[in-house]
């Protein structure tokens, strides 16, 4: 009970998806950029698709709130994962479709994405954590 | 594995917007020092095609991507506002909506040889009937020039990325 309240609510669990996301990104970036001369290779992608979004505005849950008191269940939520996907942009740079500099700038988007993350995140244990202290 | 046509970042487009314009600017900017070193190496090519005619000099040209289609710009043009009272402001004076700043797209382009660069070498091979051998029209001082700001420019989009990002990174110790 005491871990749902804590750490399951809908914050949480976003903010680790986002986290989970950006870490595969990065794999996948490295990927890319290893391969800028592989011929015939396809740029890779991480996408959440738009079951994330699915998710996060059906809310439904097997569990029935008849309380306004009750907790959100994030069980969908916990499901989605991020996904990784070919991009096929129509950019070429004679032996495949990777671009350089735009991995080079996914790569600092990816490293922006991870910190507000991590940031947001530690912001709410940090919430937590005065709430227990209690002052 | 599925095939996607473009991807977005989570945050959305916004806030990374400047980084993405300066990378397709970083893009560009590589496709131009691609054409001006195609140029420089092909500067004595005379037979680039096999039929005896000179190279033609590569040009990059510029566009905004996306390009500003008709429609959108007759979407924004015509307001349906009707001035029922001298004290309307009248519709072409009301505000317009506001483009996303747009992205930077080349293209690269072959010049048309104007034939200034023809010396006259009745032994060469690819000589004319008049024994007139067709240069290609690359002026390697114009191309060296074209090179400096290439370069520069390339730079002027790396330092925008690295502003873009350590705002980014600053709003974050908010």
């Amino acid at each position: 009970m005491l871990d749902k309240i804590l750490f399951d609510n809908k914050t949480n669990v976003l903010l680790g998806k986002m986290l989970d996301r950006a870490a595969l990104n990065q794999k996948v970036i490295s990927a890319n950029v290893a391969n800028v001369g592989t011929p015939g290779y396809r740029r890779l992608g991480v996408t959440f698709g738009n079951e994330l979004k699915n998710a996060m505005k059906s809310g439904a849950d097997k569990l029935k709130r008849t309380n306004p008191k009750h907790l959100p269940s994030t069980g969908r939520l916990n499901k989605v994962n991020p996904e990784v996907v070919m991009v096929d942009d129509g950019y070429s740079n004679g032996i495949n479709n990777v671009n350089i500099d735009r991995e080079m700038v996914e790569i600092a988007k990816n490293q922006l994405d991870f910190n507000t993350a991590a940031k947001l995140m530690s912001l709410k244990f940090n919430q937590l954590r005065t709430a227990i202290r209690g002052r | 594995m599925r095939t996607i046509r473009n991807i977005d970042s989570m945050i959305g487009g916004n806030i990374y917007r400047s980084l993405d314009i300066a990378a397709s600017g970083m893009t560009t900017q590589r496709m131009r020092m691609d054409a001006i070193s195609s140029n420089i190496a092909n500067v004595s090519t005379t037979n680039a095609d096999g039929a005896g005619n000179p190279y033609l000099r590569r040009h990059v040209l510029m566009t905004t991507s996306p390009e500003k289609r008709f429609a959108e710009v007759l979407g924004s043009e015509t307001m349906k506002l009707k001035q029922t009272r001298p004290g309307h402001i009248s519709p072409s004076q009301s505000p317009k909506r506001v483009e996303m700043a747009p992205l930077v797209a080349g293209t690269e382009i072959e010049m048309p040889n104007m034939r200034k660069n023809v010396v006259y070498d009745p032994s060469h091979p690819d000589a004319d009937a008049g024994g007139f051998v067709t240069m290609p029209d690359v002026n390697v001082l114009e191309e060296m020039a074209d090179l400096m700001i290439a370069q520069r420019s390339f730079e002027a989009n790396v330092t925008v990325i690295t502003a873009a990002k350590n705002m980014i990174t600053k709003s974050l110790e908010i």
